[in-house]
């Protein structure tokens, strides 16, 4: 058995290939399950994006930007390919394509607990993955997360093994393979662009020596160089400027570095919510983490008072300075759209709910957040994307308690216990099948959310006490690390999903070995991780709940 | 016999470098200067005359270029069906403000015997210029349904709609929008200013 206390590979373990192959069928088999139950959803959000873009790409023969971001071609590129093929079952098709492409991730989160933790917790993890549910539901969407991870996972575990292995016979093979695999999740999504970066540098120090190192860290960056320059090449034909894959950065600035708070989770709920008659899930948030100008209830008046004698004072000196011929003060107006929109919010924040807690913090709104550069300003989509980045970066600036207290809300968005799957039940997507019958939902939607909790808490309390392998725990840190920042800009369930696996291993590992568990200084960091984990959970909270509550538990009675 | 051992290891790199140059003297040939597109723009095939359309429309700031507005209204009336539909999508209609392609299919919905274009190509161009992806100021309104993505690939192929049945379809979806947008609790400004956008055009109407 594999002891916690190294981790370390023992090549003459033979892997029992049949036992992997029999829980990735497993996982495959229920995913193709879900497909059936229940069959061609009709499109949601992106999903109708990534179609209209592959039909588009088949009707002109070209690729289109999405106007606000510039995705990468890839799943555009297969849609359109599977619509040639199979008309209009080819939606279809890219879902049956997705369920089988879900072994590969099985097959490495086994492979990477069997080096890691041994056979055992490399048998847990697989059952884990074959059970996940918000994993298994994205096989039967038509979100490019399931093909992504498939790609990305492969690519990161032979990174691994080159770094478990400094003497590696087949140590080029398995750079090729990891440039190709990395390349390849390139072309879905972008984001992990500069983490192959990254990557190649975690190769050099455990290569046996810096030559070596340095070879095969280049050969990395050369492989998923020549697989991104042709497309690369074409943006900037078309763009005139450099774009590697795809650029989102500008749109991200915007919802992520403005007044607004977005989280597209709750987006498409509060839609729903908004139909239904239903008041906004903002009404329970806890919004000393979003707010840009929080005040406390019980300073509301005084503040309001405040603005009004400000605004009426301002209308006032404007008016006598039009009467004396000159042109009207745009402070005057500037003040009193701010004394609406404050006016509008308090009948908004009080009237609807009594305040619970007289100290709790409301929105003070004044009118610091930005537009997007729109056309015909600028009509260049990289040149757009620069604008909106640099206007996202210097509200940052400006805002720079706003900006500390937002990204824990972020960062509680992407540890949040929901997931699309429970999304979708909440938007009563599933209603035609029967995974939306009443008793199914319930508890789906159960399974749906114990899933990524046991997994979250469970598999950083791993990362922080059973994995002691140190090449291992550079890769899984460096790779929580780079998503984490990236989500810092704009977080929701979704982003997390690539590092999810990585979560199942490190669960498993804990599983196995919590018992050898010694030392004062890693049980106190195990017990630092899982309450920054709940920490987390409780910022949303709120939201989570009454949706739950309102939208999945009781179907819109309350 | 070690040295050659280990500079065939760096075989590999060298292969990629020169499948880099390759790549990259590829792409800078097949690269087109402003004057060999307007010259397709001018006397392309259809699918040409497209890319060069995608092109201009994207490099660098492409205001004051081939693609000013006499172009593109022209472009709209092109008997060739790809170059008319070019005039719908998400690069022409940021370049200048989608009016004419706004009346040209609302038409049919208002009064369908002065509709302009036949209901298939209608279709198709009502379908790239109203379900196009984050175009909200620029045209777009609503997502693809399953249904209209049916209807759209049988249009691609040669096939014939039934009117009724589209349009009745197209204008339930819309008015559950409507509704969907009158009930709201308090009306917002800041929403309704992005989503007219500098077109000054609200999607959906």
């Amino acid at each position: 058995m594999h002891s916690p206390a190294q981790n370390t590979v023992k090549e003459c373990d033979p892997i029992p290939w049949g036992t992997l192959w029999l829980i990735a069928a497993s996982g495959v088999f229920l995913r193709l399950c879900l497909l059936w139950i229940v069959g061609d959803l009709d499109l949601q959000s992106d999903e109708a994006n990534y179609v209209y873009l592959g039909i588009a790409w088949n009707h002109f023969g070209f690729y289109f930007d999405q106007h606000r971001y510039l995705w990468p071609p890839g799943y555009s590129w297969l849609t359109a390919q599977s619509l040639s093929l199979f008309g209009e079952d080819g939606m279809l098709a890219v879902k049956y394509l997705q369920v089988l492409a879900s072994a590969s991730i099985g097959m490495t989160t086994m492979l990477f607990a069997i080096r890691l933790f041994g056979l055992r917790a490399a048998r847990i993890a697989g059952w884990i993955w074959v059970a996940y549910l918000p994993l298994a539901a994205f096989t039967h969407l038509l979100w490019n997360e399931t093909l992504f991870t498939a790609l990305f996972l492969p690519g990161l575990y032979q990174i691994m093994r080159l770094m478990q292995r400094g003497d590696d016979p087949r140590a080029t093979r398995r750079v090729l393979l990891a440039g190709l695999c990395l390349a390849g999740s390139l072309y879905l999504k972008e984001s992990p662009q500069f983490l192959v970066l990254v990557l190649a540098m975690l190769l050099v120090p455990f290569a046996g020596n810096l030559a070596e190192g340095v070879r095969r860290s280049t050969l990395l960056l050369l492989v998923v160089g020549a697989c991104i320059l042709p497309w690369g090449l074409r943006n900037q034909n078309v763009y005139g400027s450099f774009i590697p894959l795809g650029t989102s950065l500008g749109e991200n600035a915007y919802n992520g570095l403005n007044q607004d708070y977005r989280n597209f989770d709750f987006r498409p709920i509060d839609v729903e919510r908004d139909r239904r008659d239903l008041p906004p899930t903002g009404i329970v948030a806890r919004h000393w983490f979003d707010y840009v100008d929080p005040i406390a209830y019980r300073d509301l008046p005084a503040r309001m008072e405040v603005l009004r004698t400000q605004a009426s004072e301002a209308a006032k000196a404007s008016h006598e300075q039009v009467a004396a011929g000159g042109s009207p003060d745009p402070r005057a107006a500037a003040l009193q759209s701010q004394l609406l929109r404050n006016t509008s919010l308090q009948e908004r924040w009080l009237d609807p709910i009594i305040p619970r807690e007289p100290d709790s913090l409301v929105e003070f709104a004044g009118n610091c957040g930005w537009s997007r550069a729109e056309p015909p300003e600028v009509i260049n989509t990289a040149q757009r994307s620069a604008v909106n980045t640099a206007n996202g970066f210097r509200f940052a600036r400006e805002h720079p308690g706003w900006y500390a207290r937002s990204r824990i809300r972020k960062l509680a968005d992407l540890f949040t216990p929901a997931s699309f799957f429970t999304r979708h039940q909440a938007l009563g997507h599933y209603d035609e099948t029967p995974l939306g019958g009443h008793l199914l939902r319930k508890l789906t939607s159960l399974w749906a959310i114990a899933c990524p909790m046991i997994v979250l808490l469970l598999g950083i309390v791993g990362y922080t006490t059973v994995l002691r392998s140190r090449p291992a725990w550079l890769l899984f840190g460096c790779t929580f690390g780079y998503f984490l920042c990236t989500t810092l800009l704009v977080a929701m369930s979704r982003f997390r999903i690539p590092t999810i696996p990585l979560l199942i291993v490190l669960t498993a590992g804990f599983v196995v070995h919590h018992k050898t568990l010694e030392g004062r200084t890693r049980k106190v960091l195990a017990a630092m991780a899982a309450l920054l984990v709940v920490f987390l959970w409780w910022i949303t909270w709120p939201e989570n709940s009454l949706v739950f509550s309102e939208m999945i538990w009781e179907r819109y009675n309350a | 016999m070690k040295h050659r051992a280990s500079i065939l290891r760096w075989a590999p790199h060298l292969a990629l470098l020169l499948l880099m140059a390759t790549e990259y003297q590829l792409g800078r040939s097949a690269a087109q200067t402003q004057e060999e597109l307007k010259v397709l723009l001018d006397e392309g095939t259809p699918r040409q005359k497209a890319w060069a359309i995608h092109v201009l429309a994207n490099r660098g700031d492409p205001t004051g270029g081939p693609l000013h507005r006499t172009y593109i209204q022209k472009a709209i009336l092109d008997p060739d069906p790809l170059v008319a539909d070019m005039t719908y999508m998400v690069d022409v209609c940021r370049l200048l403000q989608p009016s004419r392609q706004e009346k040209r299919l609302s038409v049919r919905f208002d009064d369908s015997a002065k509709a302009q274009d036949n209901l298939e190509d209608w279709f198709r161009r009502f379908e790239f210029y109203r379900r196009k992806v984050g175009g909200r100021p620029l045209g777009g309104s609503l997502r693809l349904k399953q249904q209209e993505v049916k209807w759209l690939l049988h249009v691609l192929g040669g096939g014939k709609l039934d009117e009724d049945e589209v349009i009745s379809y197209l204008e339930q979806r819309q008015a559950g929008t409507n509704s969907a947008r009158m009930q709201r609790l308090a009306p917002n400004r800041k929403r309704e200013r992005e989503q007219k956008g500098s077109t000054g055009l609200l999607p959906g109407n």
